[in-house]
């Protein structure tokens, strides 16, 4: 039953998530990102942290089993804004969408709040910080130290809460309008869940430390884009070996951990 | 000495993942080492050091790969704090300390993959206890990969320089395979998705994402990737959304070798 194309058996409106069970979720997305593996990412978390939305939302035991399926399925939550996308998400369960317009959804959804949480906390909350509390820091006082991290603590708390919130009530109101044409949403959500892994696949797989054999290219702009572009042929070759010669996940595992050895002993990787 | 190191480098590295990620940035994880180990003005000076290192790399496109800093943090404010020096000296080793916590997080995460065979039989018995529990031993993994590797370095001394020189070029090419098979790794997570997401029907979307992903990369701009990436999905989701929608064809995979029908296809 797990993973797979199949459907909710029961596809009637869930009762609303209360405010009790959404704190549940936020106090969990603490330890969303506690378990990152290599294939799918933070999936293990982000499937504990909504699982008690998924048990209110999902009273067959059939449609909960598949709704904790797929979301096993590759994920990234990392960013405290990640609790935006488990809102919309949960929203859409909620409206018992089809598991293929929400994991399209999810996708795109947990990957954009990825780069756009990264970007507001990394790149603007603590270099604002850091000029703020800098000339104590840089003086060797202590309360510098004890300002910077209580902000960031605070901000990165609220973030967590107010996200998750909003992507609830908002994706509540959009999936209302939006769920009486499933086909046509279902497709949508397909495009936007697609569109993002193909961008995933090549800047989550882009390390500017990691050097493949074309360093004559690497001196370039695309050589940049190289490292990723290795990814994206993995994945072509997984997705072929599975869907067309059924191979099992664990053996592309396995493939792709010799393919990472040989690249290393044959000096495609370096330190 | 060692001791402390260890246990301050694994509650970090939880911190790092899980909880608020906020003990873990460079300054405030350098300054508690300091403070613990006696000397937290030597501390805040590494600190201030490693996190502007950490911000220079977020802008180079780091802030989506595995560039931990909870080694170099801890293991760098010991290693000046037990030779008495300034956070000059722990500079030099900023890079060596970098990669190597770039390889152990790669390998964690290649070992907490056995881990999700477990959690996908849990999740077919809806046991989402058993889900938190295979959670939290992903982070243990990684915790305690960190912590002995930190405490490793430590014990190294005085001479740590010369010695992580020789222990990279030494086992250099497992650090690296670690590294690489883990960047690669997801690509089998995304081929699940692709394969679940019926992706033959709609190549357009993926080759748009590809697209983007190869500007935003190669300009070095890996979170804003994501963030254009998103826009442009959801843009041309809202423009499907008022065009007809055509109804979706029922994806048929021939089964060679795995009993269970479409929904158990990825079984092991």
């Amino acid at each position: 039953m797990v993973a797979g194309i199949a459907k909710y058996r029961n596809t009637d409106e869930a009762f609303p998530l209360d405010k009790k069970i959404l704190n549940k979720i936020a106090m969990r997305s603490f330890l969303a990102a506690a378990s990152e593996n290599a294939e799918s990412g933070n999936s293990t978390g982000w499937t504990w942290a909504i699982a008690p939305g998924l048990a209110k939302i999902h009273e067959n035991e059939d449609d909960l089993a598949l709704a904790m399926g797929h979301h096993l399925e590759f994920v990234s939550c990392i960013s405290p804004l990640s609790t935006l996308a488990m809102g919309i998400v949960l929203a859409l369960e909620q409206q018992k969408a089809d598991p293929q317009t929400i994991r399209g959804v999810r996708t795109a959804a947990s990957l954009a709040a990825e780069g756009v949480g990264n970007a507001l906390i990394r790149w603007i909350l603590i270099p604002m910080l850091l000029v703020c509390f800098g000339t104590m820091i840089e003086s060797g006082a202590v309360a510098g130290v004890i300002l910077f991290a209580a902000v960031l603590l605070v901000c990165t708390v609220a973030l967590r809460f107010w996200a998750l919130r909003y992507g609830y009530s908002r994706g509540t109101r959009a999936a209302e309008s939006l769920i009486r044409n499933r086909d046509s949403l279902e497709r949508a959500a397909r495009i936007a869940g697609v569109c993002m892994i193909g961008a995933a696949i090549v800047l989550l797989g882009s390390n500017s430390d990691f050097n493949v054999w074309l360093q004559g290219v690497n001196v370039s702009y695309i050589g940049t884009a190289i490292p990723g572009l290795c990814c994206a042929l993995v994945t072509w070759l997984a997705y072929v070996l599975m869907a067309k010669k059924n191979w099992p996940v664990w053996r592309c595992v396995l493939l792709v951990i010799i393919i990472g050895i040989l690249m290393a002993v044959l000096g495609g990787v370096t330190m | 000495m060692i001791g402390i190191v260890f246990a301050l480098a694994f509650i970090l590295a939880a911190d790092e993942k899980a909880l608020t990620g906020v003990f873990s940035r460079p300054l405030v994880a350098c300054a508690i080492t300091g403070a613990l180990l006696g000397n937290l003005q030597t501390g805040i000076s590494v600190g201030m050091m490693l996190e502007v290192y950490a911000l220079a790399a977020d802008r180079g496109g780091f802030s989506l790969s595995h560039f931990s800093f909870v080694l170099a943090s801890v293991a760098g404010t010991a290693l000046a704090v037990r030779a008495s020096s300034d956070y000059a000296s722990v500079s030099t080793l900023t890079a060596a300390l970098a990669a190597i916590s770039a390889a152990v997080s790669y390998g964690s995460d290649i070992l907490c993959t056995v881990l999700l065979p477990m959690a996908r039989k849990a999740a077919d018995k809806h046991a989402a206890g058993t889900v938190g529990a295979l959670n939290l031993a992903g982070l243990l993994i990684r915790c305690v990969l960190f912590g002995a590797c930190t405490a490793v370095i430590v014990s190294l001394g005085t001479d740590a320089s010369a010695q992580i020189s020789a222990i990279t070029s030494r086992y250099g090419w497992a650090l690296s395979a670690c590294r690489a098979a883990g960047c690669l790794m997801p690509g089998v997570g995304f081929a699940i998705l692709l394969r679940n997401l019926s992706v033959k029907e709609i190549p357009g979307a993926l080759f748009a994402g590809l697209a983007v992903g190869i500007v935003f990369a190669a300009l070095q701009m890996n979170s804003a990737g994501l963030a254009a990436a998103g826009c442009a999905g959801f843009a041309m989701a809202s423009f499907s959304l008022g065009t007809k929608a055509e109804p979706v064809k029922e994806i048929k995979t021939e089964k060679k070798t795995v009993k269970g029908g479409d929904d158990e296809w990825w079984r092991e």
